[in-house]
């Protein structure tokens, strides 16, 4: 599962692949980071580092993914909020199965 | 100073640093000073001097705007331009963060090839908000 932004020269086409990488290798981190989030407020903040990075690296899908579940981290329908936390780490695993 | 050179980016998380490492300093030839929290910024302003500072808004123990307020303590920050970079999208939430005295804001996710540009933008339009 490549992406690539437009306009990079092979070189710098290569960096970019090199870092994406080490992204897609940091999910499982932010995948147990979920799991194991202290308070509601906590899970926020993970979700909002996820929302930037993913998108940056070309995961536009999973940051939209990332920020609903954040927006949705403080509601009361605690069901609602693990619904879309699981969509979120399918998709992480999802990516990391491909990466 | 007439030309932007050298850039802060106070950010928490390492995956974006290194993006905007790759960004700004590989693509857009800026000098870069990456700080993993406000309190390394606040350590390194005096001596990196940036022309420009790229905040996050979410950090734990110091946030984006309780760093922005001590950064503007210091001499060497005057007429700096400081952009929050913020996955915060709504209209309100952005215009809730301009109140906290920002050049202005960039929403994540950015595009990391046209981000070198976006920044340039802030800081010729922007230095002389806060002299």
């Amino acid at each position: 599962m490549t992406f690539t932004p437009d306009g990079l020269n092979p070189a710098l086409a290569e960096k970019f692949q090199q870092i994406r990488t080490t992204f897609i290798a940091g999910l499982a981190n932010r995948e147990v980071e979920i799991a194991e989030a202290l308070s509601r407020e906590h899970l926020n903040a993970v979700l909002h580092r996820l929302v930037g990075a993913a998108g940056a690296f070309g995961f536009e899908d999973l940051s939209q993914l990332a920020r609903v579940a954040m927006e949705s981290s403080h509601d009361d329908d605690e069901v609602h909020v693990k619904q879309n936390l699981v969509r979120l780490v399918r998709a992480m695993t999802t990516i990391r199965g491909a990466g | 100073m007439d030309k932007l050179q050298r850039v802060m980016c106070v950010e928490d998380d390492p995956d974006i640093r290194k993006i905007l490492e790759f960004s700004l300093g590989l693509l857009g030839g800026y000098t870069l000073s990456l700080c993993a929290s406000g309190l390394e910024a606040l350590e390194k302003a005096a001596s990196f001097t940036p022309h420009m500072v790229l905040l996050d808004v979410m950090m734990p123990e110091m946030s984006g705007p309780q760093t922005l307020r001590r950064l503007r303590e210091l001499d060497c920050m005057r007429g700096v331009p400081i952009v929050f970079v913020t996955a915060k999208a709504t209209q309100e939430e952005l215009e809730a963060l301009l109140q906290h005295g920002a050049t202005g804001t960039i929403v994540k996710p950015f595009d990391p090839v046209t981000l070198p540009s976006d920044i340039h933008i802030y800081w010729e339009h922007g230095r002389d908000i806060h002299p």
